[in-house]
């Protein structure tokens, strides 16, 4: 089911709307947004210089820090008095992130979860538990109102409290589970460990999975444990929270709601445009947001784009699952990791849990890579020499993708600490030397 | 039925040997014989207790990660040779021996092989006492 016909105009028409759009938008930052008038005239470009997309590239880009530097209203396009509703970006270092809605943004933000939960197949007759937390976050609030819209029947449940999650799972027939892929892995544990098995005993059939990366090794394994078919959907806070993109049952990529954003992808280390189809750091611009526009924001997550129609007929530019974050990326020894990489091996790898942390330290000026995961309870025999083929593998493999040694360090079962909300899976101790 | 051994996955890291004996000394059972192996990062603690399976279920409810798994128990004298008597009797066979741990009385070894059936063939077999599950709990 297609939710919005906005989703499968010609490659032609999303050019003029997009084209048209971004002239009123730059126009209406120059105006509006001191800090963007600033920019563009710190540079000498005016609204008239930008007549088509082309012209894109000429303006400044946006980034985290910006948004930063004028917290909390500074970037806003209206005054307060029109705004409905505050978010805010989980903020781990210094203040927060600060996102404002008016009511047609709101109203906006609505059918943009709408179309992208009818993407991953959400119907009337569902009932779908939202695990995200409610509160400053956009997730919970964003994906709440698109089910309602949609007329499913939703479960306000947000974060936490596996053991009660999973009572109203199992009591309400809860069939549409919406949270972070990591917490779907940790409640099929809990699960587990209550004697329930999530795909026999509970009728969850779907999963809309957000907020972090994930590989595809573990998509593979949340549909396992929890016999569902689980979706991807990527969204930011910067722009609005979810409903950017999301799956369909195609799954070939997240269709980008292309009437209300413009995605480019450059190269994170010269910034100017990769060609089409190379794997690059998403930037977006905002289209129709009233409160607070933004104009060429670095997401720092890469990822690649296709243009190509998909067989579900949306016609929508699809970007590919996020690989990693330029911020995320950590260079050891020279070599760029993506902690995605090492969780793609571990997932490979039988006798793991998926579970793990990563630690990255330097002794004696050399850094080092530590790859802590947990054993598989099921795998672990008397054996002792099969525990150390097993970290020699996963050793071995590692060296493999990443062309590093790393040292694997074998945990516990159940010893890395789950969370409902983003796994910390990265240690940096180089951070603090 | 041979003896059943439990072997448990234990980080190395300080107080977890502990905690994996603190819950089974609470429900007040008796290790009769017990071995660590470790390297850096991890070791296997062994035990033998009267009640395995009860044992086992104790250490699961508290986290621990560990399952059950057979060895032989030879009564060997206390004098000079042996253990390279029995080592012997299996080398000659060609049985790997995995490990080995003496019994809480220094007269019984405990070992794990390659192949247990036929260790305990080639050891019966040279006049050596392999003892079932049940005779040790009269020891």
């Amino acid at each position: 089911m297609i939710w919005d016909t906005n989703e499968q105009l010609t490659r032609d028409q999303y050019q003029t709307l997009q084209e048209q759009g971004l002239k009123k938008v730059i126009r209406y930052v120059y105006d509006q947004v001191p800090f963007y008038r600033r920019r563009m005239q710190e540079i000498g470009i005016e609204p008239e210089d930008i007549r088509s997309l082309n012209d894109l590239i000429q303006l400044p880009f946006t980034t985290k820090d910006d948004l930063r530097h004028n917290y909390p209203y500074g970037l806003f396009a209206v005054p307060l008095d029109q705004i409905l509703r505050l978010h805010a970006s989980s903020g781990t270092t210094g203040k927060p992130i600060v996102v404002g809605y008016t009511t047609k943004d709101m109203a906006n933000w609505t059918n943009l979860v709408a179309r992208m939960v009818t993407q991953a197949g959400v119907l009337p007759q569902d009932i779908a538990q939202i695990c995200f937390g409610y509160g400053l976050f956009t997730g919970g609030f964003g994906l709440h109102y698109g089910l309602e819209k949609v007329g499913a029947t939703v479960i306000p449940a947000s974060a936490g409290n596996s053991e009660k999650q999973l009572m109203l799972m199992e009591d309400f027939g809860t069939t549409v589970l919406v949270s972070t892929p990591s917490y779907a892995l940790h409640l099929a544990e809990v699960a587990q460990s209550l004697g329930l098995d999530p795909a026999t005993d509970l009728q969850v059939r779907l999963g809309l999975f957000g907020g972090e990366p994930w590989s595809e090794r573990m998509r593979q394994e949340i549909e396992a444990r929890w016999g569902l078919a689980a979706t991807d959907n990527y969204g930011l806070s910067e722009i609005g929270g979810p409903g950017f993109a999301g799956e369909c049952s195609a799954r070939q990529g997240m269709h980008i709601s292309e009437d209300f954003f413009l995605v480019e992808i450059v190269d994170p280390d010269t910034l100017q445009p990769v060609p089409a189809g190379t794997p690059g750091e998403l930037v977006i611009t905002t289209l129709s947001r009233e409160a607070m526009p933004v104009i060429r924001y670095r997401t720092k997550d890469i990822t690649r784009l296709h243009s190509e129609p998909c067989s579900c007929g949306r016609t929508t530019i699809r970007m590919e699952k996020v690989t990693g974050r330029t911020d995320d990326m950590l260079i050891i020894r020279g070599v760029n990791v993506f902690p995605s990489q090492i969780e793609t091996v571990l997932m490979e790898t039988p006798g793991v849990a998926p579970f793990y942390q990563l630690v990255v330290d330097r002794q004696e000026h050399l850094d080092t890579l530590e790859v802590q995961v947990e054993l598989a309870p099921d795998y672990f025999t008397d054996n002792y020499a099969a525990l150390e083929r097993l970290s020699k593998q996963i050793a071995n493999n590692l060296h493999k993708v990443l062309s590093l040694t790393a040292q694997v360090k074998l945990l516990e079962y159940n010893s890395i600490q789950r969370t409902a909300g983003k796994a910390q899976r990265i240690i940096d101790k180089r951070r603090s030397l | 039925m041979n003896p059943r051994q439990i072997s448990v996955f234990l980080e190395n890291r300080s107080g977890r040997l502990k905690e994996a004996l603190e819950p089974l000394a609470t429900a007040n059972i008796n290790l009769r014989a017990i071995s660590i192996a470790d390297t850096t990062d991890f070791g296997i603690l062994r035990l033998l207790v009267d009640d395995p399976d009860q044992a086992v279920q104790i250490l699961k409810d508290a986290g621990f990660t560990c399952t059950i798994n057979a060895v032989l128990a030879v009564e060997i004298s206390n004098v000079p040779g042996s253990l390279a008597q029995v080592v012997s009797i299996l080398a000659a066979e060609n049985i790997n021996i995995n490990y080995l741990y003496p019994f809480s009385c220094s007269s019984l070894l405990l070992l794990q092989t390659c192949n247990n059936t036929r260790a305990k063939q080639a050891l019966t077999a040279a006049g050596l006492t392999v003892l079932a599950e049940t005779a040790l709990g009269k020891l």
